[in-house]
């Protein structure tokens, strides 16, 4: 293959993929902001959020749901904006929120702009479980039976672990001694407990899987778990921009009962059936209210998914480019700079992937005040693509023959022009591949946007893990395997082109 | 034109060139002659700054060359360099005219330059849009050339310009370059290791041994009245044309 010519290569290569990128992108035409309900990465909160979401267009306003990750993301997302309401556990306000008990939860909220509904009926406790024929062979059925078994195998979401009312508060509360505890996922851990992988898990008092696997739920003796009554919190805000918004969310106060959640909840993780149509039924059963899921169709779900993916591919990418390839020529300017350079590359490229993702939380939350959803995802893409651009560059700009670059330099050259008309061009091949590389780790990595909120095809991956759902799974490794052969196409086309033009 | 006064260069502590003082006379054409590795290519690198002499000075029309001042040396000078150098990315047009574009040229003006340069080299027009994969060996020394010649050097620089052709192209191409020289009656510096080839073009012939002068005079000097031994085994070595008178 000929040489291509730089100079025209990745403006082109740049534009090819605007143009792929910007029919996708949902919300492009200015539009009122719509109103965002956020949900936890759990079944319960999703089929709240989504009656929410539900709720909210019925008194006619544009609303979607949102999945982000835990507590800290949610309540960082409600006060800085990105969503509007979403349903919390009062439990969880006062020990993990606020950080305190106040005689008025209300008012303690309100100083954060943020306003709590009264409480929708049902109560989310956590609460000790194991199966009952492991129980009954060792005579336990209060939490304070386990500390009589020290060698008991636990397992608990990792969240629980850490939190001052989950593993760490019952451990002291009811001194007990177990030390075979491990982190895991939640559903997970309802497997681990049937198959007698582990003993004891934490159990949430609606959870559909204590009725599907008849699980026992231990007494809680002394009273250490706290009430986890579910609730809205909403941006006070809200209520001037949408006040029929507030008004439908509150008919859900009391209306909710736990058997009732247990099914909702069973409905989706035994039955598979989806968080949306779930909801609707409750509510055209419970309200007599008929409004559209934001599911959306099979087709709707994977152009807003691939638009997401593509928000997060495309400005890292092109960033990453940006940046690399001047790298990478003072890196073939300048040995010392150069190895310095790749080094660095280097070594961030050895970091793992979600663990840069989860470090650029904060970094972002310092650097621009928004530390979930894209931002973090965007700035970790970045860094990841930034290795194979520089190192091929490098590579493209020492690899041209000795005698090129003296002739260039001898016609008087001077050595920026020269950069630009003959080393660049003769290295675009090369960068070119570089930047193929790039993409490809780019759209797998991107992936773990999942798990931070930052949306894409890692949102149904994670959901569909979560569920273990194989098909919702697929709704997002599908597409991004199509994107990856997509992206590769795209670059075949772009090399055989400029190569045609010379 | 050019003049070395007690240069000598040398690479990581082995010399290379020198020390030498030479003068290259405006106009008229002089042959740097010697065995491969004795330094012809650096002496023709050190006239245009592309590198630096560790001593003494090189001048071009009575100014140093410098590295403040060689871009505007070489501008002034067309350097046609030891394997073509063309840019494989540019077709033959591109080549030639790069600098003229970097330049900013008028484009109608430096189009009709490519035609004139075109003709004088004998290179097909229909040739010009083509990449220099798709041209032979004497078409692509001849696209090196017309690059050298765009911008109407004052002194034109060869090394070793057809050392890579077969004898056939290579003599037409011999008597068509003397041809050019002799119609444009610039300065020229060429590089070979062919004593034919030297005799053919030269006006002045300069032989070179382990980056020293061992005799410059005419042609006819290097036959008849050589300096040293080495140079009757250098003279004699060669198999070619008649001795000239
Ligand atoms: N860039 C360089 N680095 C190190 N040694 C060099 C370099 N260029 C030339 N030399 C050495 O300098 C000597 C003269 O080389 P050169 O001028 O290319 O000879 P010629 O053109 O007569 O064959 C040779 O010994 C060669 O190995
Ligand atoms: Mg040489």
């Amino acid at each position: 293959m000929r040489p291509p010519s730089a100079p025209h290569a990745l403006p082109l290569l740049a534009c090819c993929a605007l143009a792929a990128v910007i029919p996708l992108v949902p919300g492009c035409a200015p539009a009122a902001k719509p109103v965002v309900i956020g949900a936890k990465k759990f079944t319960e909160s999703v089929i709240l959020a989504e009656t929410g979401a539900q709720l909210a267009r019925h008194a006619g306003a544009a609303a979607r749901r949102d999945d982000l990750g835990g507590t800290p993301a949610l309540w960082l997302a409600l006060t800085q904006g990105d969503i509007d309401a979403y349903p919390e556990y009062t439990g969880t306000i006062t020990r993990q929120i606020l950080k305190a008990d106040p005689p008025d939860l209300a008012a303690a909220l309100a100083a954060h702009g943020v306003r709590v509904s009264r409480p929708l009926g049902f109560r989310n406790n956590y609460a000790l479980g194991m199966r009952k024929d492991v129980a009954a062979a060792r005579g336990i059925t209060r939490v304070s039976d386990l500390r009589a078994h020290p060698a008991l195998r636990l397992g608990f979401i990792h969240e629980f672990l850490d939190r001052p009312d989950g593993w760490t508060g019952v451990k002291r509360h009811y001194g007990l001694p177990q030390t075979d505890v491990r982190g895991m996922n939640h559903t997970l851990a309802y497997r681990a407990l049937v198959e007698g992988a582990i003993d004891v898990t934490e159990v949430y008092t609606t959870d559909g899987e204590i009725a599907q696997y008849d699980l026992l739920v231990l007494d809680d003796d002394q009273h250490f778990f706290p009430a986890y009554e579910a609730v809205w919190l909403y941006r006070a805000d809200l209520g001037e921009r949408h006040p029929a918004v507030v008004d439908q969310l509150r008919r859900l106060e009391g209306r909710i009962t736990e058997a009732r959640m247990q099914r909702m909840n069973a409905a989706v993780q035994a039955d598979k059936r989806e968080e949306g149509a779930v909801a609707a039924e409750f509510l055209r059963a419970e309200l007599g209210v008929a409004a559209g899921t934001s599911d959306g169709t099979l087709a709707s779900r994977v152009l807003a998914t691939t638009g997401e993916h593509l928000l997060l591919v495309v400005p890292s990418l092109l960033t990453a480019v940006l940046v690399a390839v001047p790298l990478g020529v003072v890196a073939a300017r300048r040995p010392w700079a150069g190895r310095v350079v790749l080094a660095a590359a280097g070594v961030l490229q050895t970091i793992p992937s979600l663990a840069l993702l989860l470090f650029m939380i904060p970094v972002m939350m310092w650097l621009v005040g928004r530390g979930t959803g894209a931002p973090p995802a965007v700035a970790a893409l970045f860094l990841y693509s930034l290795l194979p651009v520089v190192r091929n560059t490098h590579a493209g700009l020492t690899g041209i023959p000795g005698s090129l670059r003296e002739a260039a330099a001898a016609m008087g050259l001077p050595p920026l022009a020269a950069l630009w008309r003959v080393e660049l061009p003769l290295a675009a091949p090369t960068i070119l591949a570089g930047v193929r590389t790039a993409a490809v780790i780019n759209v797998g990595t991107a992936t773990l946007g999942g798990f931070i909120g930052a949306g894409g095809y890692g949102r149904p991956i994670l959901r569909g893990i979560d569920k273990f759902d194989v098909p919702l799974m697929l709704e997002g490794a599908i597409p991004a395997a199509a994107l990856a052969l997509a992206i590769e196409a795209l670059f075949g086309l772009v090399e055989r082109l400029v190569a045609r033009r010379g | 034109m050019f003049a070395l006064r007690d240069v000598s260069k040398g690479y990581a502590g082995r010399p290379a060139l020198g020390p030498l003082s030479l003068d290259l006379p405006a106009g008229r054409t002089t042959v740097l002659i010697g065995p491969s590795g004795c330094g012809k290519s650096t002496l023709l690198r050190l006239l245009i700054g592309l590198v630096e002499p560790d001593t003494g000075t090189v001048t071009f029309d009575g100014t140093p060359v410098t590295p403040v001042t060689a871009r505007a040396v070489r501008l002034r000078v067309g350097y046609v360099i030891q394997d073509g150098g063309l840019f494989p990315h540019l077709t033959a047009r591109g080549n030639v005219t790069l600098m003229a574009r970097h330049l900013g040229r008028d484009r109608a003006a430096t189009a009709a330059r490519v035609a004139e340069l075109a003709d004088l080299a004998r290179f097909p027009p229909d040739g010009l849009d083509r990449y220099p994969h798709q041209l032979s060996g004497g078409q692509r020394q001849r696209v090196g050339l017309m690059r050298a010649l765009v911008l109407d050097p004052a002194a034109l620089l060869l090394d070793e310009p057809l050392g890579a052709l077969d004898p056939l192209v290579r003599a037409d191409l011999q008597a068509e370059l003397r041809d050019i020289f002799r119609r444009l009656g610039k300065t020229v510096v060429l590089v070979t290791h062919d004593l034919g080839e030297a005799t053919f073009f030269a006006d002045r012939v300069v032989l070179l041994r382990d980056g020293r002068v061992v005799q410059e005079g005419s042609p006819a000097d290097l036959w008849h009245r050589p300096a040293d031994p080495f140079v009757t085994r250098f003279v004699q070595a060669q198999r070619g044309p008649e001795v000239p008178a």
